[in-house]
């Protein structure tokens, strides 16, 4: 077999080598460029000398340790490192390797995930309600009348007249104003803009701002006040706005001024999300004052607001439904030992003890959530008071074990599970839920 | 049941994988086991060639798939094939790891199963084939980075010359031209030691 080549002997060295991996003897593909086999023969040879050199694979040990550990990391095989009693030492390197993950994680999402999305801000109140915190808009004086009567030395009778159309003025832009009467007239001013874009006429990007402003600070208003039908309100005229800003946007190019109506809207968004969770959500842990809700499998779950939560002996846990949770739309259930406590949803599976069963004797329980295989899946050691988490693959330390009990951030958490807001959401309010009382074993 | 399958020579054999890595995705952890088996070897070779150490290779093999891991999720087939992916992650481990904690020292000496390798039972000829193997090796930490990273990624990671290409974000040309350089810089760095390469040559 031969033939007559000109090409380049890169290409000639890349075509023996795949005739060599179809099986041809090192001979014969030389054979095949007789005219470049001077050239090409210690190009060759020395390929499949490097192949030789590079060869050494993983150690059978190392491949199927490491192998373990990635499927560990990958939700698999939990069980066998907490929920039986594993080595000591296993589960020392176990937790390091899961902190180091868990940090390595972090510092990338941190560095690669854009700034967090909506989903998030709606879960983490603490800080929505700073956000919320209304800085009130500095008061512009009526400046202009006062002006007006300097330059023109206006009788006094003009100028009491003119500072009483000015304050008239001011009380009717600037002052105080009702929710209802600042929604209504921002209802007919979105309208109108909308008709303009309608009819094909333009609208200036600052009165989008303008509007997106005092929405901002509508929503704002409502965070401070009583539950108000606005708020049911609000989110359609944030999104007719949205609508506004994606008219004006596709078609021109880039306006910074936009993008800040957009930022204005989140705010909007975040504000109303904040005042939504504070009129729906119970505080964790805090018993209800239902006490006609009975369906729950423990009388603790429907406390009267003077009754004292159920004790807990010592190595065993009390699971209660909280049938008046309804976080994110979800049910929810209390796991709580002597000295610690946390919700999760109910859907979720605790892997200890039976189906039904409201008291578990255990030091640490796994808590499954609902996919098969399961997506989430917590570990809580109840004696340390360290609790683990794997989303998505993801190890997590909720809490460590150690005496101060430290829990993950919220800024880890979203780093962590970046864009999967549904279990970043879920997580957080697990999190939030985390007490301890009382000493923990070290 | 037990998947497996090898990483792909060429486009038509790419369906088995493609399907692997999108069980991958969708949480599949038989699939995501199936991804570590078939390329814990290829990514191990890289991370060892690259930083001479067994412990570092070991730790950085393991690391890079946890960073594979966490990048599944976005991981795009059709800009990327995955072996060209999963060995530009490698890339970055390699760079990050040095970076943060240095070379713990280099191993040069090669195991007894590759020394075997060879089907050759004369012990003197085995070892001189050994120490030329591991000359080589050393030869390779010589080279300019661009041609050692290519040199490294074609022949102990084994891939294609398009798959290195799209690792390094090079046109294959140039890929070519990298390992051609490289073979010949080699083969100046040999030949003291090794003139039948000269002669050969010649």
């Amino acid at each position: 077999m031969s033939r007559i080549s000109r090409k380049p002997i890169e290409t000639l060295l890349e075509e023996c080598l795949q005739a060599y991996d179809a099986g041809l003897a090192p001979e014969e593909c030389l054979e095949a460029f007789p005219s470049a086999r001077a050239e090409l023969e210690p190009l060759f040879r020395q390929a499949l000398s490097l192949r030789v050199a590079y060869a050494q694979a993983p150690s059978d040990d190392f491949k199927r340790e490491a192998r373990e550990r990635f499927l560990f990391a990958a939700g698999r095989d939990v069980s066998a490192a907490f929920a039986g009693e594993p080595e000591a030492e296993f589960k020392l390197d176990a937790r390091r390797r899961l902190i180091y993950a868990a940090g390595a994680a972090a510092q990338d999402a941190l560095r690669d995930v854009p700034p967090p999305r909506l989903p998030f801000w709606i879960n983490a109140r603490r800080r929505l309600l700073e956000a919320a915190t209304v800085t009130p808009m500095p008061s512009r004086a009526p400046a202009f009348a006062i002006g007006l009567s300097l330059r023109t030395g206006l009788s006094a009778a003009v100028v009491v007249l003119a500072l009483t159309i000015a304050g008239l003025t001011y009380i009717g832009t600037n002052g105080p104003r009702s929710v209802d009467a600042e929604y209504n007239a921002l209802n007919a001013q979105i309208q109108d803009v909308q008709d303009q874009l309608d009819n094909g006429q333009q609208v200036k990007s600052e009165v989008i701002v303008d509007l997106s402003r005092r929405t901002s600070e509508l929503a704002a208003k409502l965070t401070e006040t009583e539950s108000s039908p606005i708020a049911a309100k609000l989110p359609e005229l944030i999104d007719r706005q949205r609508d506004v800003v994606a008219i004006v946007s596709s078609s021109g190019p880039l306006d910074p001024a936009l993008e800040q109506a957009t930022k204005q809207l989140n705010e909007a968004d975040i504000r109303l999300a904040a005042t939504r969770l504070d009129q729906e959500t119970p505080v964790p842990g805090e018993p209800t004052e239902d006490a006609s809700a009975t369906e729950g499998p423990s009388a603790s779950a429907t406390l009267a607001p003077t009754a004292r939560p159920q004790p807990v002996a010592k190595g065993q846990v009390l699971l209660t439904a909280l049938t008046n949770d309804k976080t994110l739309g979800l049910e929810w259930t209390e796991a709580r030992s002597s000295n610690l406590r946390l919700v999760f949803p109910s859907a979720w599976k605790v892997t200890r003890g039976e189906p039904g069963e409201t008291v578990i004797t255990a030091t640490s329980i796994r808590i499954d959530s609902p996919e098969s295989p399961p997506r989430t899946i917590i570990l809580v050691d109840m004696k340390t008071g360290e609790i683990i988490a794997l989303v998505n693959g993801h190890p997590l330390i909720l809490r460590d074990g150690e005496a101060d009990g430290k829990k993950i951030s919220a800024d880890d958490l979203i780093a962590a599970l970046g864009e999967d807001a549904t279990d970043t959401i879920t997580m957080f309010h697990i999190v939030e839920s985390i007490t301890v009382s009382g000493e923990l074993a070290p | 049941m037990t998947r497996a399958f090898s990483p792909p020579e060429s486009g038509s054999d790419w369906e088995p994988q493609r399907q692997i890595i999108e069980a991958a995705q969708s949480g599949d952890l038989e699939a995501v086991g199936s991804l570590y088996d078939a390329h814990i070897n290829q990514v191990y070779r890289y991370a060892l060639a690259r930083l001479g150490n067994v412990q570092d290779a070991e730790d950085v093999a393991e690391e890079i798939f946890h960073k594979m891991l966490s990048g599944l999720p976005s991981y795009q087939w059709r800009k990327v094939p995955f072996a060209a992916w999963l060995m530009r992650i490698s890339h970055n481990e390699v760079i990050t790891f040095v970076r943060r904690k240095g070379r713990r020292g280099i191993d040069t000496e090669l195991p007894d199963d590759i020394i075997d390798r060879g089907n050759n039972i004369d012990p003197a000829e085995t070892t001189e084939r050994t120490m030329a193997l591991e000359d080589l090796r050393r030869a390779v930490k010589l080279l300019p980075e661009a041609q050692r990273e290519v040199i490294i990624l074609r022949f102990a990671s084994g891939l294609s010359v398009a798959d290195t290409a799209r690792a390094l974000s090079k046109n294959e040309n140039n890929v070519k031209v990298l390992q051609h350089k490289g073979m010949q810089r080699l083969q100046v760095l040999m030949q003291p030691k090794y003139p039948e390469l000269a002669q050969r040559q010649a």
